[in-house]
């Protein structure tokens, strides 16, 4: 409960204070937040089997939203940016899938 | 060498072969079944630990809030941006094109004073009408006359099918037969044709000179009294008459008779050939030089 409260509370916050992204790390935000979003929904699928840990939680945030960031950044430094923009959203995406499939089986048993 | 079951499991991880064959099976990350497993063995942490790690979590659910507010602000701040350059190239090209048309609207009214002046220095009546009769021919003088007016429309496709769209060829036509059958004058929207103006197509615009003439195209003519009968009659009109009607077509063509038309004066075209004799004249001595 107090964690969805954090999460909006985090919106909020974020559409009150309209902190300006450097430059330099626009590129990396639309990653980052499908990162950010395999993360919360990990999160939650864990939550629902029983097995949530916090710690792991915030471990595979930051490690996701790092991780995305280098690939993309080593992608654009060789020149396949796109393609592996495209490799990392593949991966999160079905990761993301996959867990909102298992947090619909949780709440409809279906 | 075989592993055996209970060391296998006291070891610190085991990581399968075929991470995409994971990935689809079983998406969650094994590291919470793992820590899971890990905190059953140990037991509960102390109350502080356990405060601490919640706290972080909750840090951490508000960052991503944060990101993803500023994610949807930046995407909904780039595309106003996107409009105000629009909106300020939209204003630039408007005041140039006001800028260029008034412009032009003195270069007309100081090709009269040049032609009014030259008449008069001319004097001659006789060689005045002569000059008057060639600034005619060549579009260098504003002409009125009887004469026709043919009106050009794209088909009612033109912006997907590319077969409804005039393209330069199709004025050029029109304009070449109107010479043909004797035109003295032609203008097309109100852009006045000299023997030196194309009209030639610029990506998917038609220019006629260096202007830019978007349809409907009015071609105007002035010519002998023949002219509209021989034009109707002529291949090319019965040619657009026709694909007025063929589907793949549908141009507009209309010819009207006009009585009173005024066709403005061409821009002068840069001379290539011919130059203008020098300003002051060849030198006259003046009537006491050289006698002191």
């Amino acid at each position: 409960m107090i964690a969805v409260l954090a999460l909006i509370g985090g919106i909020v916050a974020g559409v009150i204070l309209e902190p300006t992204v450097p430059l330099a790390l626009q590129p990396y935000l639309p990653i980052a937040v499908v990162a950010a979003l395999d993360a919360v929904f990990g999160g939650v699928r864990a939550k629902l089997d029983g097995i949530f840990d916090d710690k792991q939680f915030v471990i595979s945030f930051i490690s996701n939203v790092l991780v995305a960031g280098v690939i993309v950044y080593l992608g654009d430094q060789l020149g396949v940016g796109t393609q592996l923009s495209t490799g990392v959203v593949v991966v999160l995406g079905v990761r993301i899938f996959g867990n909102v499939a298992a947090i619909r089986r949780h709440l409809f048993r279906a | 060498m075989s592993l055996d079951p209970d060391q296998q499991q006291a070891g610190p991880r085991t990581f399968q072969a075929d991470f995409l064959t994971a990935l689809f099976q079983d998406p969650l990350d094994p590291a919470y079944a793992q820590a899971a497993e890990a905190a059953k063995r140990r037991g509960k942490l102390p109350f502080w630990n356990r405060s601490a790690r919640r706290l972080i979590s909750w840090i951490v659910l508000a960052a991503i809030g944060v990101l993803l507010a500023v994610a949807y602000q930046q995407v909904v701040r780039s595309t106003p941006e996107r409009e105000k350059v629009r909106a300020g190239l939209i204003t630039r090209i408007t005041a140039q094109k006001q800028s260029q048309a008034t412009l032009a609207a003195e270069a007309e009214r100081l090709q009269a004073d040049v032609s009014r002046l030259r008449e008069q220095v001319l004097g001659d009546p006789a060689r005045t009408a002569q000059l008057r009769q060639l600034e005619a021919a060549t579009g260098m003088r504003r002409v009125t006359g009887d004469g026709l007016v043919v009106r050009m429309t794209d088909g009612p496709d033109a912006a997907t099918n590319k077969g409804h769209r005039l393209i330069d060829f199709d004025l050029q036509l029109v304009v070449n037969a109107l010479w043909y059958f004797g035109a003295e004058a032609i203008s097309i929207n109100g852009q006045r044709l000299t023997a030196q103006t194309p009209i030639r197509l610029g990506g998917q615009t038609i220019y006629v000179g260096d202007t830019l003439v978007v349809g409907p195209y009015e071609v105007s003519a002035i010519g002998p009294p023949s002219l509209y009968d021989d034009f109707s009659k002529s291949d090319t009109a019965r040619l657009y008459r026709a694909w007025q009607e063929r589907p793949e077509h549908q141009f507009g063509f209309k010819v009207t008779k006009e009585d009173d038309l005024t066709l403005p004066a061409a821009v002068l075209p840069d001379l290539l050939y011919a130059k203008a004799p020098s300003a002051s004249g060849t030198p006259t001595p003046s009537p006491s030089g050289g006698h002191k």
